[in-house]
């Protein structure tokens, strides 16, 4: 354990005007803002614009974890796959702020689990999955269906 | 911005992350997914899909069960060379592969920093090895990984010959199963005085007992031993025992495999990439 009193702390706050209190071991982690406390701007408050509370607390949770040298490699496993677990609007949310600051095991761990959801699907299942509608030209459908074609082996040519 | 109202939209805009991020969501899936599949799914992803920056990793992961796959994986792989118009620098071949592609992939990419090979018995390797030398020069990792053999008398080293010979500048190499000897493992050592990482793992005609053993410890950071364990692998680790069998084509042929760490594989991204080794820099982020 380090010590106690000593830390520093660094203080953000979110869009929605929540402001959170931070170790400033937890917080090197937000690579974009970094130059922000180290520049020994302790005390002021950084304010991150596009991030809401609810989002923001969720990262600092996850940061403050991974922080931390005394969890164990299992734990911090589960720990991720659990964090993942929440609804697409929060997971979309989450992989904004992480760009945003810039946590790159962050960025890895969302979007690993957005690649994962696609996984295995056709073009219309994931449409449905992320709601995107089909907004193809019928030239684009024609020239993406080619290149399908292409790839396919010989043996099925005639199919 | 559409989602910065409040808590999460059920439905967010998936279309408006930036770009980079869709690439890095994309790039997880492997190459054989990107066009299969992700570049059909709407106009935006397949703009991203058709960016160069893309392919500079081509990923052709696979479970190895070609015949069950309507694909014909070598086209694919030349067609995804062709779209990465000479700036591939990652790539990973599993199970598949000709000599002509690996011709073809060397001659289109002189960027190229780290190849893969697992599995793939039609590659002739030796000649491979040379014309990848040739047309590679910033090859800094190899990877040519092949099933281990307790067959007595399996002794081949023109693999490692032309590793030692053709890839002066390589900083990691595994060559997983290999049928060297320490012949073989000596010319590496004197033809790759880069060498940071070696994974000999399964090359079971290769002692480390002597000279050669200690040289290996001084001068290479990060050994792997034949005997090492294969916990990490990522790939069949089996090793063929069986009394002999027609694999004496290996005189000449030797074959060729890969094996990777997957564990290094999983540094790239968490789970999927295909990144290679610690000090190799992450290309699509940053």
């Amino acid at each position: 354990m380090s010590s106690t009193e000593a830390k520093k702390m660094v203080v953000l706050k979110s869009f929605d005007g929540v402001t959170f209190e931070v170790e400033e071991s937890v917080a090197v982690q937000f690579e974009s803002i970094r130059h922000m406390f180290e520049d020994n701007l302790a005390g002021s408050v950084i304010p991150l614009s596009n991030i809401k509370s609810e989002i923001l607390s969720k990262v600092i949770d996850y940061c403050k974890r991974h922080a931390d040298d005394t969890t164990d490699e299992e734990d911090l496993k589960a720990f991720d796959a659990d964090f993942v677990k929440v609804e697409h609007g929060t997971l979309f949310d989450i992989i904004r702020a992480a760009n945003y600051l810039n946590i790159k095991s962050l960025l890895d761990l969302t979007c690993q689990t957005v690649a994962d959801m696609i996984k295995g699907k056709t073009p219309a299942e994931i449409r449905e999955l992320f709601n995107i509608s089909d907004e193809f030209t019928p030239e684009e459908e024609e020239e993406a269906s080619i290149i399908t074609r292409f790839i396919y082996m010989d043996r099925y040519a005639d199919c | 911005m559409a989602s910065s109202e409040n808590s999460a939209v059920a439905n967010p805009s998936w279309l408006e992350l930036p770009r980079e991020i869709t690439a890095l969501i994309l790039h997880k899936l492997g190459t054989i997914e990107i066009l299969t599949s992700a570049q059909k799914v709407c106009t935006t992803w397949r703009r991203v899909c058709q960016d160069v920056t893309m392919w500079r990793i081509i990923d052709m992961r696979n479970l190895g069960d070609l015949w069950a796959t309507p694909y014909d994986l070598v086209k694919m792989c030349r067609h995804a060379v062709d779209v990465s118009k000479g700036q591939l620098e990652d790539i990973n071949i599993e199970y598949f592969g000709t000599d002509d592609l690996l011709t073809y992939i060397s001659q289109s990419s002189n960027q190229l920093r780290r190849l893969r090979i697992v599995f793939c018995y039609n590659i002739t390797c030796e000649e491979a090895i040379e014309v990848i030398g040739r047309s590679c020069p910033l090859l800094k990792s190899f990877k040519l990984n092949n099933q281990g053999s307790l067959l007595p008398d399996v002794e081949c080293d023109l693999e490692a010959l032309a590793v030692a010979k053709n890839m002066p500048n390589l900083h990691h190499l595994q060559l997983f199963g290999n049928k060297m000897t320490n012949e073989g493992l000596q010319a590496i050592l004197d033809g790759c005085p880069r060498l940071e990482s070696l994974d000999l793992r399964q090359c079971f005609n290769v002692s480390l007992g002597g000279n050669l053993g200690r040289l290996c410890s001084q001068r290479i950071k990060d050994l792997r031993r034949p005997l090492d364990s294969t916990d990490d692998y990522g790939f069949d680790a089996e090793i063929d025992d069986r009394e002999s069998f027609d694999e004496d084509n290996l005189s000449g042929i030797s074959d060729i495999d890969m094996v990777s760490d997957y564990d290094n594989y999983l540094e790239f991204s968490d789970g999927s990439g295909a990144s290679y080794h610690e000090d190799e820099e992450e290309l699509f982020i940053g």
